[in-house]
């Protein structure tokens, strides 16, 4: 088992060194957009120096000059002693920016996952527990419209309703505009409040994949032999279900949403963008937008070690979870 | 016959009526070609396929998108990037009131005032004064009342000779005196008077040995803060025309009446007197006014409009009373706002402009209503489809492509070439789409791409960062198949490596692959409509789902014009569903014992 995870950690490095590679490329080839911007604009404020001058200052000062692999290696050396420089659009740390607004996203992503799973699983299984009732077409129904609706759509008819019609919440934001002379207790609640519309969001786009999965899964065991001869043996149906064929389903569940854990940490880019909350991913949206690369860089790389983790858990659960893979 | 029946739930339970019934006495086996109806496996699937219910609405879905898509722009009238106007009216500028502070002066036909002559007579009312002089010339000022004066200038009209007692008058050029005048001015000279009248004029007389000059005042002008309007456009006042209305008028208001009258040239005139204003009337037509007198300036803004006196009136009254809208016409009656601004009044009217119509509601012109550039929402709604539609099946053929090549490369070889290609494959698995897909929305705006060689661009991008997931599901496939003994058989058989992999191994995961695909096709819509709706996918002019909805980020058009975005979003919402709903169907159909 040890042997395995070491084996897939050094694969996992491995692949992340390439994806950076990769990145860090494509980000050298883009057109320095940012940069050119920013000398156009000092050029233009009449500093004395013209915008050549200042293009090359600015290629000198954030690095461009040198050969991409040259700068792939010197931002390799400086991201593994946890430097990723300063970020061109906000100004500060990348690192300190990021932890500025990571919290935000993780409020968003863990209320979210928490009633994903809290709404799925319970309604996969008793989806699958009456296949062909109403109830199953209902579910799967909804979990199909929750699949094929698309992210804006959603929010904006939750804008629509609950801030616009209703005026119970704000359109925008994450904090109201009197939030610094709340008590805690109000600052904490009004937080809440700016949280549902997204939260809701995430969930109804994201809830049904997990309940067609849970339902398929459920359905798969409950057409095993050993739920058969359970039922044959004189089982009451509460613990057929409850005891045998729900720790059953639980393996592929568990091996599923260990591997989403670590993308609680990714932010939700769009739904983040179109409530402007101030996570992760609205800053890295804006980053990108502006060009900037240190950001960019550091954004894109977090995301594929949170996608390689992500893989590495379901796989590393996978085993610990079923003994029978364990002993193969 | 019944307990022959098939026991395989597939074959269709009652033969086909085609078959030939065989004859009842002959007994044949079980098995026999003629009793066992048999299926192909795709045959089978499609039997599974259509009893699903959702996937046939899904189909049916499909079908309608596909055909509101690529038939629905031959069909529209109207191209995509077609802006529709419309006449309306807008409240413009009609017209300027003043009151008029300064003197207006109508000169005599044939005389003259000039400009230093103007100011001085100006200074000379403000003093107080009756009479005053402008570069030797007197000139004497009649009051007729506050805010009108005649302007009156000396001048020789002749010279009479005294020669042995007689009289011999000789006139000036232009003065034509009346029958009379030379027995009047016999006898002022007899009587050696200063100065005589007749006929209302006085005529004064210097004596100078033989030689008397008679000078007269002769009017040259009328200096009043009042204005002639006439009736009809481009008539202009005449000096004796405006004397006797102000004269008229100045009576009228003496006498506190409310009406006058006066004649001019042999004509009468009836003159009725307003608080702003005066009516002048024609005595021979009563009815329609003639002209107007009065001291507010009503000048309308464009040059080619006429404004009537009894409009005028109207809008005098309006004025007088402070009211702020006044209603005009008797047929089709137009409302005219006032509103004052310090000393004037500005008068707003109904003016025929051409607007782009933007944000029209659904009408019969235009079934969904038109959006902010003032196009056709059905017809975009098309041309979107189509884009949408296009986008999604070209991105899913592209990774298809890459994904079956490098996944059959990759299953069928193993080895190090396997290896190769599923690093490859992993990295590819990792790279964020989202944030490539911004990167490379914001680099195309910033380079300003054309519209339609993004829309290629955006095809590949998508196409190519999508290829892994197939690539990975292919391998695995073909690992498992390989070691099956249909392909030993295949290589026992010399068939080539090609032959073997896309003849053999390929089609056996084709049932994985249109699943994948189908679920592709929707997510990609999917993507391409947020992608979009960002502003960083397809682009206007060129129509796409998403980008029809970029309005609702206006909350005045998320909350007033549902019909912007409503549609648009239904299309996406209805389209996915349909390929979810033909996914699932064909995922049930190819793998019955998952749910059957």
């Amino acid at each position: 088992m040890r042997q395995f995870i070491i084996k897939r950690l050094l694969w996992a490095v491995m692949i992340l060194f390439l994806v950076a590679f990769v990145i860090y490329l494509l980000m050298r080839a883009l057109p320095t957009s940012y940069v050119e911007a920013i000398a156009r604009e000092r050029a233009a404020a009449q500093t004395g120096m013209s915008y050549k001058q200042w293009l090359e200052q600015l290629t000198a000062i954030y690095r461009l000059d040198v050969h991409p692999v040259i700068g792939f290696f010197h931002w390799v050396g400086n991201a593994i002693r946890g430097q990723f420089g300063t970020s061109w659009h906000w100004g500060v740390d990348v690192v300190q920016k990021f932890r500025d607004v990571i919290p935000a996203s993780i409020i968003l992503g863990a209320s979210a996952f928490v009633l994903e799973i809290v709404i799925a699983i319970p309604l996969g299984i008793l989806a699958a527990r009456k296949q062909y009732s109403l109830t199953d077409y209902t579910v799967t129904f909804m979990a199909l419209i929750g699949i094929s609706l698309p992210t804006f759509f959603v929010a904006t008819i939750l804008k629509m309703v609950f801030a616009v019609n209703l005026g119970w919440l704000d359109l925008y934001g994450m904090v109201s505009r009197d939030h610094r002379r709340m008590t805690d207790l109000q600052k904490v609640l009004d937080i809440a409040s700016h949280m549902i519309m997204p939260v809701l969001t995430i969930v109804v786009i994201s809830v049904g994949s997990l309940m067609r999965y849970t339902r398929t899964n459920m359905l798969e065991v409950l057409n095993a032999d050993y739920i058969r001869t359970a039922r044959a043996k004189g089982l009451s149906e509460r613990r057929v279900i409850n005891y045998h064929a729900f720790r059953n389903t639980l393996i592929p569940i568990v091996t599923i949403v260990g591997g989403t854990l670590p993308s609680l940490f990714s932010g939700a880019l769009i739904t983040e963008q179109l409530f402007q909350i101030p996570g992760i991913g609205w800053i890295s949206y804006i980053s990108m937008t502006r060009g900037d690369i240190p950001f960019t860089m550091f954004y894109l790389s977090f995301m594929a070690i949170l996608t390689m983790l992500g893989n590495l858990i379901s796989d590393i659960l996978y085993a610990v979870v079923d003994p029978r893979v364990r002993v193969s | 016959m019944p307990q022959d029946k098939p026991d395989r739930d597939q074959m269709s339970a009652t033969p086909a009526p085609s078959t030939p019934n065989p004859p009842p006495q002959e007994t044949i086996a079980l098995d026999d070609e003629r009793r066992v109806k048999v299926l192909s496996p795709s045959m089978l699937v499609f039997r599974r396929f259509i009893r699903n219910r959702l996937a046939i609405l899904g189909v049916a879905i499909l079908l309608v998108m596909t055909f509101f898509s690529v038939v629905g722009p031959f069909i529209s009238p109207y191209r995509q990037d077609q802006v529709f106007t419309h006449d309306d009216l807008v409240y413009a500028d009609f017209a300027g009131i003043m009151v008029n502070d300064t003197f207006r002066y109508t000169v005599k036909e044939g005389a003259s005032l000039s400009p230093g002559a103007r100011a001085q007579l100006t200074q000379a009312v403000n003093r107080g004064l009756d009479h005053f002089a402008y570069r030797g010339v007197g000139y004497d000022l009649t009051r007729i009342h506050d805010e009108a004066y005649a302007v009156t200038q000396n001048a020789i009209c002749g010279y009479a000779l005294l020669f042995a007692g007689r009289v011999i008058p000789s006139y000036e050029e232009g003065f034509e005196p009346a029958a009379g005048f030379e027995d009047a001015l016999k006898e002022a000279v007899d009587a050696r008077a200063e100065e005589f009248t007749f006929e209302n004029a006085t005529y004064d007389l210097a004596y100078d040995d033989r030689e008397v000059a008679i000078t007269v005042a002769a009017p040259v002008a009328l200096a009043s803060y009042n204005v002639v309007n006439f009736a009809t456009a481009g008539q202009k006042t005449s000096f004796a025309f405006s004397l006797a209305a102000e004269q008229a008028l100045a009576a009228a208001r003496e006498a506190g009446e409310s009406e006058g009258s006066f004649t001019v040239e042999g004509r009468d005139y009836r003159i009725v007197v307003d608080e702003a204003e005066a009516m002048i009337y024609e005595a021979a037509s009563p009815d329609d006014a003639f002209a107007s007198l009065s001291k507010y300036i009503v000048q309308p803004v464009m040059p080619d409009v006429f404004i009537e006196p009894e409009f005028k009136e109207a809008l005098l009254t309006a004025v007088e009373e402070g009211e702020s809208e006044l209603v005009w016409g008797e047929e089709d009656p137009i409302v005219y706002r006032i509103r004052r601004e310090n000393l004037r009044w500005n008068v707003r009217g109904p003016r025929k402009s051409q607007l782009v119509s933007y944000y029209m509601s659904p009408s019969w012109e235009h079934w969904v209503g038109t959006d902010g550039n003032g196009m056709d929402l059905l017809t975009r709604l098309m041309y979107g489809g189509r884009i949408s539609l296009s986008i999604g099946f070209v991105v899913v053929l592209i990774s298809l492509l890459i994904g079956v090549t490098m996944g059959g490369i990759s299953g069928y070889f193993g080895g190090w070439v396997d290896m190769l290609i599923m690093r490859a494959v992993d990295v590819f698995y990792c790279i964020p789409t989202w944030p490539i897909l911004i990167i490379f929305g914001s680099v195309m705006d910033t380079y300003r791409v054309n519209p339609y060689v993004r829309l290629v661009y955006l095809m590949m991008i998508l196409g190519f960062l999508s290829w892994a997931g197939i690539a990975r599901l292919v391998r695995g496939q073909i690992l498992s198949l390989r070691e099956q003994e249909f392909m030993v058989a295949a290589e026992a058989s010399g068939l080539s490596v090609y032959r073997r992999i896309f003849k053999h191994l390929v089609p056996n995961v084709i049932p994985q692959l249109i699943i994948i695909a189908t679920g592709t096709l929707g997510s990609t819509i999917l993507t391409e409509s947020t992608l979009s709706f960002l502003g960083l996918g397809v682009k206007y002019p060129i129509a796409s789902w998403g980008n029809i909805i970029t309005a609702v980020s206006d909350v005045n058009v998320m909350t007033n014009y549902l019909f912007v975005w409503v549609p648009a979003s239904l299309c996406i919402v209805i389209t996915v569903l349909g390929f979810n709903f033909v996914g699932d169907g064909l995922r049930d159909a190819f793998d019955p014992k998952m749910k059957r």
